[in-house]
């Protein structure tokens, strides 16, 4: 993994007012993303992680600070921030998942290319071949998401960006979803920024963890465990038992930014 | 072919209950005409029948192609910005409920007695119910799929005709419906109303000569030719682009 850094967010805020009513939706954050990396953010519903995810993609405008993309300031949505929404109805229904993989790939590049041979490719990467002349409503959840992701990989962003998009899979399905995935970014190298409320799933998929709560980050943790991950390990369930900590039972972190420094040194062995 | 076994039945057994009704209760040809002499005027009118529904359905279709063009336009021009949208929301709520004969007077005024006023009349009753359901549609599209088209760098018309209106395709569809017959109805009542200008018109200056020269059986022939038009089209056009499309799609129920 190359040390380059992709994504720069510096102070950012971003304050949505309805009417007179102020509400944070993130404050202050910074953080940087290295290229090739495996980043997830973690919190309860309405911690901010989604806002943040959706200021990135260039969905939301910041209220302040700045979000730079290889030395590039992000101002709108591009196809290189490419986003994977939870929702199941994110592919168009009026295309076939081919057609679906095609549209993506000539709405960016608008030159010629045998784009049907390229989308078929897509397709197998996430484990969907021989589906391309399928419509949606033909798909399972968890194929939909498959299809999304190839739609998205297909574009070539320099991001990807995940809001839970495995949501609204069931168990036995989200686990072949997150092998399908690490399998997909070790093969493709592209660097993913992964939205979830799951800690296992966090912890299970990505190099390094940010902890948010009330619209704050309150820490990064490193996950150095070796891959694939060894689960039965007595190390990784009492990292995954800590990280649980930094939660009470409302599901917002219970330690503040001061005391993170700590604890994530205890943390990241 | 079972579905159209069961719709001619359907289509017999109204005609056979009507043919009742007349012998049972005896009424006089000028105000409940057999089914034999209305298919008797059908044959005998042939030629003027032909002409006039020719004549009607080209008034339909330029006033109902200009209003779908119009619609689009104010659709599209209702999501470039807050004010738009308000505008084209209070001239709906002004104009959609006034009966497109009811600008006829006004229309004759502007543009006499003739084509081009049926044609202010037809474009005027199939805008508002377009733009209505035109609005509606884009309104409803899911977030994600429109944002998918945002992330790909599409905006502006491309992302409209790209994203939104394959995406709000069954209100556009149903809009369309609602536009069409609208405009029929327009055409006809606007016929009815002043008749028409220099011997051209459509089915409704028809009825209007037969109802005028107590020609009852006339008038229910023309009654019919509407009637088979909105068949016709309901079945060949409207059906056959809702299987190929939002049926096709499954992006509605049935």
């Amino acid at each position: 993994m190359s040390l380059e850094e992709l994504l720069t967010v510096s102070n950012v805020t971003k304050i949505y007012e309805t009417g007179k009513n102020k509400v944070v939706g993130v404050q202050n954050i910074s953080f940087c993303v290295r290229r090739g990396e495996f980043v997830s953010i973690i919190g309860h519903s309405g911690c901010g992680k989604s806002t943040l995810l959706r200021c990135i993609a260039g969905f939301e405008k910041i209220t302040e600070g700045s979000i730079y993309l290889s030395g590039q300031k992000v101002k709108r949505p591009e196809p290189n921030r490419f986003m994977v929404f939870q929702g199941l109805d994110q592919l168009f229904p009026w295309l076939t998942l081919k057609e679906n993989i095609i549209f993506a790939m000539k709405a960016v590049d608008k030159g010629r290319g045998n784009f049907a041979e390229r989308a078929e490719q897509y397709l197998e990467l996430v484990g969907l071949e021989g589906f391309g002349d399928f419509y949606p409503y033909q798909l399972s959840g968890g194929m939909k998401q498959r299809a999304a992701i190839a739609r998205a990989l297909s574009v070539k962003p320099e991001l990807l960006l995940m809001d839970e998009p495995f949501g609204s899979l069931d168990a036995f399905t989200r686990r072949a979803m997150h092998e399908m995935l690490l399998e997909v970014w070790q093969r493709t190298g592209v660097t993913i920024i992964f939205v979830t409320h799951d800690l296992e799933e966090a912890v299970e998929l990505s190099d390094k963890i940010l902890v948010f709560s009330k619209g704050r980050l309150r820490g990064i943790l490193e996950n150095h465990f070796s891959r694939p991950r060894e689960k039965d390990k007595s190390s990784y369930r009492s990292f995954l038992l800590k990280v649980s900590n930094f939660f009470d039972d409302d599901g917002r972190a219970s330690l503040d930014s001061r005391e993170l420094p700590a604890a994530e040194a205890k943390l990241a062995f | 072919m079972r579905d159209f076994v069961s719709k001619l039945a359907f289509i017999l057994l109204l005609a056979l209950a009507w043919e009742i009704v007349r012998i049972t209760c005896d009424y006089p040809v000028l105000l409940f005409p057999g089914i034999a002499s209305i298919a008797g005027a059908l044959w005998v009118e042939k030629v003027d029948l032909i002409s006039k529904t020719l004549f009607s359905l080209k008034i339909i279709g330029t006033g109902l192609a200009v209003a779908v063009c119009l619609a689009m336009l104010a659709t599209f021009i209702s999501f470039c910005g807050k004010i738009f949208a308000e505008i084209v929301s209070d001239l709906m709520a002004i104009m959609h409920p006034l009966p497109g004969i009811a600008i006829l007077p006004v229309a004759i005024l502007w543009f006499g007695i003739g084509v081009r006023s049926i044609l202010f009349v037809v474009v005027f009753s199939a805008l508002w119910p377009l733009i209505n359901h035109f609005y509606a549609g884009f309104r409803s599209i899911p977030i994600n799929q429109l944002e998918v088209g945002k992330n790909l760098g599409l905006a502006g018309w491309e992302l409209a005709l790209k994203v939104m209106l394959p995406a709000s395709f069954p209100h556009v569809l149903s809009g369309l419906r609602t536009g069409w017959a609208r405009a029929w109805q327009a055409s006809v009542a606007a016929e009815l109303v002043f008749g028409a200008a220099g011997g051209q018109g459509g089915l409704g200056w028809y009825l209007y000569k037969k109802r005028f020269m107590m020609e009852t059986p006339g008038v229910f022939a023309g009654m019919l030719i509407i009637v088979l038009i909105g068949i016709a089209v309901e079945y060949l056009i409207f059906a056959g682009i809702e299987n190929r499309t939002i049926r096709k799609w499954k992006t509605i129920i049935n």
